[in-house]
C-alpha cells in the first residue's frame, strides 16, 4: 500500500519497494538501491538479447491493452536507418488509475532507466516522457531526476560511458485525457492537436515526427530494469500456476467504498476475494459491496459476486466479462446508485472525446443527456432502448476506442443493474446518496 | 496490384490503393463525408464503413488498403446501419425543419435521402455552433448546418496551406473555428473560398455580390450562394486575371454570371479546380454598370460629304482642349486626397462593407468622363475608324500607325489583330503589354536557347523539384494559385530559396531569403556563380556538350567573390554561398522569376546571368529542373506566341526573314511588299516624343496607368490624330479616344488562353455582351474587311485553324481538341500529338542545338537615391487587385476588401518621417508626386517603400523612371528614388474634398 502506509504482508513489492524513501529519488540513493546496473548492462547488450529477455518475462503493457513488450519492441526495424522513437505515456488519465503518478513521484530513475534501456532495445536515442498536465508534483521530480542524470552522464551523448547515445526529455501535456491514446500522444508531442490518428500505419511503421515509434506505459517501462537484472524467469515465475500468460507483478489502484484505498502492488493472479477484504480491509462499516469497475473507467462494471469469483490477472478479468485495463479498481457499495455512476462516467467521456468519429462526439454527448435524464427523474423506458441502441452504434466503429469506452459502463450498468435504471423511470424519485456512517 | 472484389466486382488496383479506391475504380459509390480528392483522409465521419469478409468488425474504406482476394460488401447490413446511425447522429444537431420534404439541398441530405433516414430530431441537442464571419463581404459561415467533416480545414491547411480554419475544443463544444480570435485576416485568410468549395452542406457559403432572381422570382440583393436556385447552365471558362490560367465554371442565370464554381478537384486542370479570391469572387466586373454598352464617338466628329471630319469647334465650346475633357489628369487626381481605407489589414476588422459604402459605387466611372462623347452606331464607328486608318495609311505611311494589343484577348483575337495591321495595314508597329512584363526575359532567353517560354509544367515543381529558386515574384499574391503549389511542394519537402527585396509570404516559409538591394541581382547572381565554379559545383558534362562560350562567363564571374556581391548587394557572403551550394547541389531545381527580375533598366543582364546559372548547374531539360517565368497576365504568352510583338509573326518566326513573310503575306492575301521587313516599334518606343506614330489603335490595355511617366503619356495620347479604343470600359486611356468599341468580357466570347507553362485552354462562351457590346473578334474581323483586308472568319475555331497553319509548334491545334479538357502544352506537332510538358532534354531549339552563355558585368539601377530622394521605390501587385484595376476594382469582392491605395512603408521609417499606420504622405521623384496613405510593414526594408500599381487616383507611375533596358526597351518599373514626407496644407485639403464631393455625387 502506498505512501504514508507500510506495505500489507501480501503485496510483492517490487515497482513500489522504495515508495516513500525521499533518498530514493536521488540519483546517488537509487544507486545505492541497485539503480542503474540494469542500465550498465543493457548498454552492453546487443538490442535483440535485451527484447528477448523482454519477451522471455512475460511483461505485458500495463497502460491498457496489455500487448506483450517484447513482442512490440520486436517490431521496429532496427539498422533501417531512420530515426527511432520512445514514448513513455505518462499520462495517466483513467479516471480511477493513479499507479503511474506514484512511480514517477518516488521512483523517477527508475523510469528514466526503463526508458533508457527500451530506447536502446528498440534502436532509439531519444525517449520523451509525456507527462499529463495535471501532474505538476510528478513533473517537478522527473525534471530534477532528468536533469541529475543527463549531467551525471547516465544518460546523453555517451550514457554511462558506453558511447552510445539515449536522451529522455520530458513533455507536459496540456491535460486533455485523449493524449494518453497512443497516437494522439504523439500528435500532441508534434505540436498538433491531440487527436488519434487512424491506423494502420502503426507506430512502429510511422509513429511520432512519422518514425518508427515504440510507445510504452510508465509501470511497463519501469519494470524493466528489475526484469534485466533478475532474468526473465523471475520474472515469468510470478504468476498463477494455472495461468502463465500474465506475469510478474502489477499495481493496483483502488478507490471507492473500501476501507483502505490507496495503491498495492501484487503478483499477477491474486484472488480478488482476498484482495478486496484483506488487503483493502472490505466495505466501509456497515456497508456492503456492491459493484466494481476494476480496470480504470473503460472496462465493463461487475457485480461483487462476480469480482470475488476473480484472480487479478488480463484473463482471470475477461473470464468474469470485463478487463484489466489500467488496474485502476474502482468499488462501490450498497449506497452507490449505478445510474448515477454510469451518467457521471459518461459525462468524462462525452467532456473528453476529441471530437472526430460522429459517433463518439454526438454519441457520447446523447448518452449523457439521456443519463442525466435519468438520473433527475425525467427518463423513460424508450430511454434504455436509445442508450442500447447508441452504444451500439458507437462500439467497434470508431478510430480509437474512447467511444467504446464509453458505451462499455452503460451497457453493463444497464445489463448487471436494470432494476434500478427502471426504478428511476417508474417511481420517479431522484436518487440521493444515504450519509457513510463513520 | 491486389484483386479484390467489391459488391460481387473483381477489380485490380494499384499497390497502396484504399478499397474506396477500388470501389470509384468500377463506379460503386461508397458515401463519404470527410473524405475528399487529395484531401488528407483523415476517416472521421466514418460514414464510408464497409463489411469485409473474415473482419468482425467494418472498416473505414477511405482509411484501409484493398488486399489480395479481399471481399468487399458496400451496402451489408451492417454498413448501412451504421451509415444510418451516423447520419441521424449528425442529423441530431442539424436544423432538420430547413431540408425539404422528400427532396436535399446539398451533399450531407442527398445522404440522408439515400439512406431514407428519419429527420425528427430526438435528442434535444443544440444545432451545431462555430465561428462566423458576420458581415463579411464574401464568405459567411452558417454553422448550424455544419458536420465537423473537417474538410475546410483541410483545403485551408492543406490545398492552400494557409491555415485559418480549424477545431476548437472537446467534445460536444468542438467548432470550427477562424483563428484564434475570430478574425480572419489575423488568421492569414486570403479569401481563396477553397473552403466554400469543399463544404458539403454549405455552412461554409459565399455571397452572391449581385442582384439575382430568387426561386420565388423575387430579385435579391447579395444573396446567400447557397440559397441560389437552379442556374440555367454552367459554363466552363479561363480565370481572366493571372497567367497560372486557372479554369473555372460560370454558372448563368436569367443571361447573367451569378456565380463561379470550382472544376471538380479530380479534373484534369491546371489549378486542380482551385482558384484564388480573384478568380472565385472576382468577375463581378462583368456586370458592372459602368460596362460600355454602345460604341463612343467624340463629340466633333461629324460625316460631311461621305467623309468624317473633326470640328474642334464644338469641342473648344465646352471649354475642351482637343481630346481633352472635364475630367482631372491622372495627376491631378494622385495629388488629391484620397478616401483613406483603414489602412492596415491586420488592425481592421474584414466585416462589411464599412464607411466608404457599397464598393459597386465607389470605383464607377464618373459621369463627366462620358461627356465628350456622343453614343453611335456600330456602322458609324466602323466607317469612322477605317476611314482613318486608311487615311493615316495612305498620307503618312503604314510607320504611322500602331496598334496595342491585350494580353487579356484570346489568341484569335491577338492574331487577327496583328494580321489586320501587318497584312492590311503594312506595318509591324505591333506590341502589347510583354513589353512592360518579361520582353527582357524573352530578350535574353532568346539569345542564350531562343526560346520564349517556360521549358517546364508548374505541376513539375509541385511535385519533383528538390529546390526551388524563386527570385523577383511574390507568387502568392501575384500567381496565388500556384504560389499554394509551391508551399505544397516546401510542405513535401523541397527546399524553398527567395530573392526577394521584400520579406513577402514564401520569403518567410523559405529555407534562404536573399534580400538584395533592388537592382543588384547581377552581382548576386554572379556571386552565386563565382561560389559554384570555386567549389566545383558546375555541371561540366552539361556544359561542354550543350553549350558554348562558358569561357565569357567564367572570365565575368571571377571578381565576384560572395564577399564583393555581399558589399554591392547587402546579402551576407554566407548565404550566398549557402543558396549556391543549395541550388548547384539539387539534383532537381527549379528557377522561377518575375517582374522583380525584368522591370529594370538592366533587365535583359539580369535574366542572362540567371540563364548563365541555370545552364552552369544543368538544371533545364529534366523533369523537375524547370525554368519559369511566371507570366503575369492570363494570355500574356498566347499574345506573344500568336505574333503580337513587332519583332516576329506567330511562333517568333522573324519578320525579317523574306520567305517567312512570303509564307504570311500569301496566307492573307497580301502582295509581301505589303508588309515591311524591318521590326517595328516597341510600346515604349511608340509613345516617345520622336516617334512616328500619328494614329493609334487600342485593344484592352491602358497604357495611361501603366507605361512609366504617366504624365507625358497623357500628353502623348492626346496629340495623337487618332485614336480608337477597344475596351470594355472608358479607361483612363478611353478618355483621349476618337472612337470607343464596347468589347466583350471573357464570359461574353470563346477563345484559348496560353498559360504561363505553354498550356492552351479553351474558353467558352457564357452570355451574350451587354447592350451592344461586340465579340472583340466580330470587332477586329469587320474592321479587316473594311478596311480591305479579307477576312472571311466566322468563329474563333476557325482562326485557330489558319494559326496551327502558320505555326509550326500549333500545328496540331484546334478548338475540338481542346474541348473538355486540361488543354495542351505546346509545341504540338501534329494532330496526334500529345503536348509538350518540358523542353530541352536533349537539345536547343538553336541552330546548333546548343545553348549559349553570355558573361555580364553588373551595373547600378539608373537612379539611386541621394539626399534630396533617399527611398527607393518598389512598385508591384497586390494579392487583391490587377493591373490597372479596371476589372478588380470593379468587383465587389476585391474592392471591398483593398479598396484603395496605399505605400508600404517600414515602420523604423515612419518613426522617423513621424507618420503613422493610416496617415497621408507624399511621395515624390524627379518625374511626379502622389498623395497616399501609410501601410506599416516590415515587409519592406529600411529606405525603401512598396506601391501597387492598381490605383489610378495614387497612380505610382508618375513616379517610375522611363528609363529603358537597351536590348528589351523594358522600362525600370522596380528601381527609382523618391522622397516620402508627410501630407500637409490646406491646399491639398481643400482640393482633396473637391474631388471627394464630386466622386460621392456620382
Ligand atoms: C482513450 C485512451 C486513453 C488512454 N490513456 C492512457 C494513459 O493515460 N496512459 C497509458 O499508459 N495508456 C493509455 N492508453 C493506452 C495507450 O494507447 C497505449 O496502449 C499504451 O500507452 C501502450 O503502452 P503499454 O503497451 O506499455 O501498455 C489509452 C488508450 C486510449 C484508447
Ligand atoms: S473515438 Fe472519440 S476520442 Fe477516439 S478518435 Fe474518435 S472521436 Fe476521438
Amino acid at each position: 500500500m502506498g505512501f504514508p502506509f507500510k506495505p500489507h504482508p501480501r503485496e510483492s513489492t517490487v515497482l513500489s519497494k522504495h515508495f516513500g524513501e525521499a533518498e530514493a529519488r536521488t540519483l546517488d540513493g537509487w544507486k545505492v538501491r541497485g539503480g542503474y546496473r540494469a542500465l550498465e548492462q543493457a548498454l552492453g547488450m546487443d538490442p535483440v538479447a535485451i527484447q528477448n529477455i523482454v519477451k522471455e518475462s512475460g511483461l505485458r503493457g500495463r497502460g491498457g491493452a496489455g500487448f506483450p513488450t517484447g513482442l512490440k519492441w520486436s517490431f521496429m526495424k532496427l539498422g533501417d536507418g531512420k530515426p527511432h522513437y520512445l514514448c513513455c505515456n505518462a499520462d495517466e488519465s483513467e479516471p480511477g488509475t493513479f499507479k503511474d503518478r506514484e512511480i514517477m513521484r518516488w521512483t523517477p530513475h527508475a523510469l528514466i532507466e526503463g526508458c533508457a534501456i527500451a530506447a536502446h532495445a528498440i534502436g532509439a536515442e531519444t525517449a520523451y516522457i509525456y507527462i499529463r498536465g495535471e501532474f505538476t508534483e510528478p513533473l517537478e521530480v522527473m525534471e530534477r531526476a532528468v536533469a541529475e542524470a543527463r549531467n551525471a552522464g547516465v544518460i546523453g551523448p555517451n550514457a554511462m560511458g558506453s558511447g552510445k547515445r539515449v536522451d529522455v526529455w520530458v513533455h507536459k501535456g496540456a491535460g486533455a485525457y485523449i493524449c494518453g491514446e497512443e497516437t494522439a500522444l504523439m500528435n500532441s508531442l508534434e505540436g498538433k492537436r491531440g487527436n488519434p490518428r487512424i491506423k494502420p500505419p502503426f507506430p512502429a511503421a510511422a509513429g511520432l515526427f512519422g518514425m518508427p515509434t515504440t510507445i510504452n506505459n510508465v509501470e511497463t517501462l519501469a519494470a524493466v530494469p528489475h526484469i534485466l537484472v533478475n532474468g526473465g524467469a523471475w520474472y515469468k515465475n510470478m504468476a498463477r500456476a494455472d495461468n502463465p500468460k500474465s506475469t510478474g507483478t502489477k499495481l493496483w489502484s483502488v478507490c471507492g467504498n473500501v476501507s483502505r484505498p490507496g495503491n498495492y502492488e501484487v503478483q499477477m493472479g491474486f484472488p480478488f476475494r482476498e484482495f478486496l477484504y484483506d488487503l483493502c480491509g472490505g466495505p466501509p462499516r456497515g456497508r456492503t459491496f456492491k459493484a466494481v469497475i476494476p480496470g480504470g473507467s473503460s472496462v465493463p462494471i461487475i457485480t461483487i459476486a462476480e469480482a470475488e469469483a476473480a484472480f487479478m490477472d488480463y484473463e482471470g478479468m475477461v473470464a468474469v466479462g470485463t478487463m484489466l485495463g489500467s488496474a485502476g479498481c474502482i468499488v462501490m457499495d450498497d449506497a452507490q446508485s449505478i445510474p448515477r455512476q454510469v451518467a457521471r462516467l459518461a459525462r468524462f467521456y462525452a467532456h473528453e472525446s476529441c471530437a472526430q468519429c460522429t459517433q463518439c462526439r454526438e454519441g457520447t454527448a446523447w448518452t449523457t443527456k439521456i443519463l442525466e435524464r435519468i438520473v433527475a427523474g425525467d427518463g423513460t423506458a424508450e430511454d434504455l432502448d436509445t442508450l442500447l441502441d447508441l452504444a451500439d452504434n458507437m462500439t467497434g466503429k470508431t478510430i480509437c476506442v474512447l467511444s467504446d469506452s464509453c458505451a462499455a459502463p452503460v451497457v453493463s450498468g444497464l445489463q448487471k443493474f436494470p432494476d434500478e435504471f427502471k426504478a428511476l423511470i417508474t417511481r420517479k424519485t431522484v436518487h440521493t446518496v444515504p450519509a457513510i456512517v463513520a | 496490384m491486389p484483386k479484390l472484389t467489391v459488391d460481387g466486382v473483381t477489380v485490380t488496383v494499384p499497390d497502396g490503393a484504399t478499397i474506396l479506391d477500388a470501389a470509384r475504380a468500377v463506379h460503386i459509390d461508397v458515401p463519404t463525408l470527410c473524405w475528399y480528392p487529395k484531401l488528407p483522409t483523415v476517416g472521421n465521419c466514418r460514414i464510408c464503413l464497409v463489411s469485409v469478409e473474415g473482419n468482425p468488425k467494418l472498416v473505414a474504406s477511405c482509411a484501409t488498403q484493398a488486399a489480395e482476394s479481399m471481399v468487399v460488401a458496400t451496402e451489408s447490413l451492417a454498413a448501412v446501419k451504421n451509415r444510418q446511425g451516423v447520419l441521424s447522429l449528425l442529423l441530431e444537431r442539424y436544423p432538420t425543419d430547413q431540408i425539404p420534404a422528400g427532396g436535399y439541398r446539398n451533399e450531407f441530405e442527398q445522404l440522408v435521402r439515400r439512406y431514407d433516414v428519419p429527420t425528427d430530431r430526438r435528442s434535444g441537442m443544440p444545432l451545431r455552433t462555430g465561428d462566423e464571419r458576420d458581415n463579411d463581404p464574401v464568405i459567411r459561415h452558417d454553422m448550424s448546418t455544419c458536420i465537423l467533416c473537417t474538410r475546410c480545414v483541410r483545403a485551408c491547411e492543406d490545398i492552400q496551406v494557409v491555415g485559418v480554419l480549424d477545431v476548437a475544443n472537446r467534445g460536444d463544444h468542438a467548432e470550427i473555428i477562424v483563428g484564434a480570435d475570430g478574425n480572419p485576416e489575423h488568421a492569414g485568410c486570403t479569401w481563396c473560398g477553397e473552403c466554400v468549395r469543399v463544404c458539403p452542406t454549405g455552412a461554409i457559403h459565399d455571397i452572391i455580390p449581385m442582384a439575382v432572381r430568387a426561386a420565388n422570382g423575387n430579385m435579391v440583393d447579395r444573396m446567400r450562394s447557397k440559397d441560389l436556385p437552379v442556374v440555367d447552365r454552367t459554363v466552363r471558362s479561363v480565370c481572366p486575371y493571372c497567367g497560372v490560367g486557372c479554369q473555372i465554371d460560370l454558372e448563368v442565370r436569367d443571361e447573367t454570371v451569378v456565380h463561379v464554381r470550382s472544376p471538380w478537384i479530380e479534373e484534369n486542370t491546371p489549378n486542380n479546380g482551385s482558384t484564388c479570391v480573384k478568380g472565385r469572387f472576382g468577375t463581378d466586373f462583368v456586370q458592372h454598370r459602368d460596362r460600355l454598352t454602345t460604341p463612343l464617338i467624340r463629340r466633333g466628329w461629324s460625316k460631311r460629304d461621305g467623309r468624317w471630319v473633326f470640328d474642334p469647334v464644338e469641342h473648344a465650346r465646352a471649354g475642351w482642349q482637343r481630346r481633352g475633357g472635364p475630367w482631372d489628369l491622372v495627376q491631378e487626381e494622385s495629388m488629391g486626397k484620397k478616401r483613406r481605407p483603414k489602412s492596415n489589414p491586420l488592425d481592421t476588422s474584414p466585416s462589411g462593407m464599412g464607411s466608404l459604402g457599397d464598393p459597386r459605387d465607389r470605383v464607377a466611372t464618373p459621369k463627366s468622363w462620358y461627356e465628350p462623347f456622343r453614343e453611335a452606331t456600330w456602322d458609324e464607328v466602323m466607317e469612322l475608324t477605317a476611314q482613318e486608318l486608311t487615311r493615316l495609311r495612305d498620307t503618312n505611311g503604314p510607320a504611322s500607325l500602331a496598334v496595342f494589343q491585350s494580353a487579356k484577348c484570346s489568341n484569335e483575337e491577338n492574331y487577327l489583330l496583328q494580321r489586320m495591321f501587318r497584312g492590311g495595314i503594312g506595318t509591324n508597329n505591333v506590341d502589347h503589354c510583354t513589353r512592360l512584363c518579361h520582353s527582357s526575359s524573352v530578350a535574353a532567353m532568346q539569345r542564350s536557347m531562343n526560346t520564349s517560354a517556360a521549358s517546364g509544367s508548374m505541376r513539375e515543381v509541385e511535385t519533383e523539384s528538390d529546390v526551388i529558386f524563386i527570385l523577383g515574384a511574390n507568387t502568392t499574391e501575384s500567381h496565388p494559385v500556384f504560389g499554394a503549389a509551391i508551399k505544397r511542394a516546401v510542405k513535401r519537402g523541397a527546399t524553398l530559396i527567395v530573392a526577394d527585396p521584400r520579406r513577402i509570404e514564401l520569403a518567410a516559409r523559405a529555407h534562404i531569403h536573399l534580400q538584395p538591394v533592388p537592382g543588384t541581382d547581377v552581382a548576386l547572381l554572379n556571386g552565386m556563380l563565382h561560389h559554384i565554379l570555386a567549389m566545383g559545383l558546375e555541371d561540366t558534362a552539361f556544359i561542354a556538350a550543350r553549350t558554348h562560350d562558358f569561357d565569357s562567363v567564367r572570365d565575368a564571374v571571377k571578381p565576384y567573390t560572395p564577399e564583393r556581391a555581399a558589399t554591392i548587394t547587402g546579402v551576407p557572403a554566407e548565404l550566398i554561398r549557402r543558396a549556391a551550394e543549395t541550388y548547384a547541389r539539387g539534383p532537381r531545381s527549379a528557377t522561377l522569376w518575375a517582374m522583380g527580375l525584368t522591370q529594370h533598366s538592366t533587365g535583359t543582364d539580369i535574366v542572362a546571368t540567371l540563364l548563365n546559372l541555370i545552364l552552369a548547374t544543368g538544371m533545364i531539360g529534366r523533369w523537375g529542373a524547370a525554368m519559369i517565368p511566371i507570366r503575369g497576365q492570363n494570355n500574356v504568352q498566347g499574345a506573344s506566341d500568336v505574333g503580337a510583338i513587332p519583332m516576329v509573326y506567330t511562333d517568333y518566326q522573324p519578320v525579317t526573314d523574306p520567305a517567312i513573310r512570303h509564307l504570311f503575306a500569301s496566307t492573307w492575301g497580301v502582295p509581301d511588299e505589303r508588309i515591311p521587313l524591318a521590326v517595328g516599334l516597341k510600346v515604349t518606343q511608340i509613345v516617345q516624343e520622336t516617334s512616328p506614330v500619328r494614329g493609334m489603335y487600342i485593344m484592352g490595355e491602358n497604357p495611361i496607368l501603366s507605361d512609366p511617366e504617366v504624365s507625358h503619356a497623357e500628353h502623348w495620347f492626346r496629340e495623337l490624330e487618332f485614336l480608337a479604343v477597344q475596351d470594355l470600359f472608358l479607361t483612363e486611356t478611353a478618355r483621349y479616344a476618337d472612337v470607343v468599341l464596347p468589347g466583350a468580357a471573357f464570359a461574353e466570347k470563346t477563345g484559348t488562353f496560353v498559360n504561363t507553362e505553354r498550356r492552351i485552354q479553351l474558353s467558352h462562351k457564357a452570355i451574350d455582351p451587354p447592350g451592344k457590346a461586340r465579340g472583340d473578334l466580330e470587332i477586329i474581323i469587320e474592321l479587316s474587311n473594311r478596311i480591305g483586308l479579307h477576312t472571311p472568319f466566322a468563329s474563333s475555331a476557325e482562326v485557330m485553324d489558319e494559326i496551327a497553319r502558320v505555326t509550326p509548334s500549333w500545328r496540331g491545334v484546334s478548338h475540338a481538341r481542346l474541348d473538355g479538357n486540361g488543354g495542351l502544352q505546346y509545341p504540338v506537332l501534329n494532330a496526334e500529338h500529345p503536348g509538350t510538358d518540358f523542353l530541352f532534354d536533349d537539345r536547343f531549339p538553336t541552330a546548333d542545338g546548343k545553348a549559349r552563355f553570355v558573361g555580364v558585368e553588373f551595373l547600378p539601377p539608373a537612379e539611386l537615391p541621394d539626399e534630396e530622394y533617399p527611398f527607393m521605390l518598389n512598385t508591384g501587385r497586390q494579392m487583391y487587385h490587377w493591373h490597372t484595376g479596371t476589372m478588380t476594382r470593379r468587383s465587389f469582392a476585391l474592392d471591398a476588401r483593398e479598396p484603395g491605395p496605399i505605400v508600404e512603408l517600414n515602420p523604423a521609417d515612419a518613426l522617423e518621417l513621424g507618420v503613422g499606420d493610416g496617415d497621408e504622405v507624399r511621395v515624390s521623384s524627379r518625374r511626379g508626386e502622389i498623395r497616399i496613405s501609410v501601410r506599416l510593414s516590415t515587409r519592406v526594408a529600411r529606405r525603401q517603400v512598396f506601391i501597387p500599381m492598381h490605383y489610378r487616383e495614387a497612380a505610382v507611375n508618375l513616379l517610375t523612371n522611363p528609363e529603358l533596358d537597351p536590348y528589351a526597351h523594358i522600362p525600370e518599373f522596380k528601381v527609382c528614388a523618391v522622397a516620402v514626407a508627410k501630407a500637409t496644407g490646406r491646399q491639398e485639403e481643400a482640393r482633396g474634398s473637391r474631388l471627394e464631393a464630386r466622386h460621392s455625387a456620382v
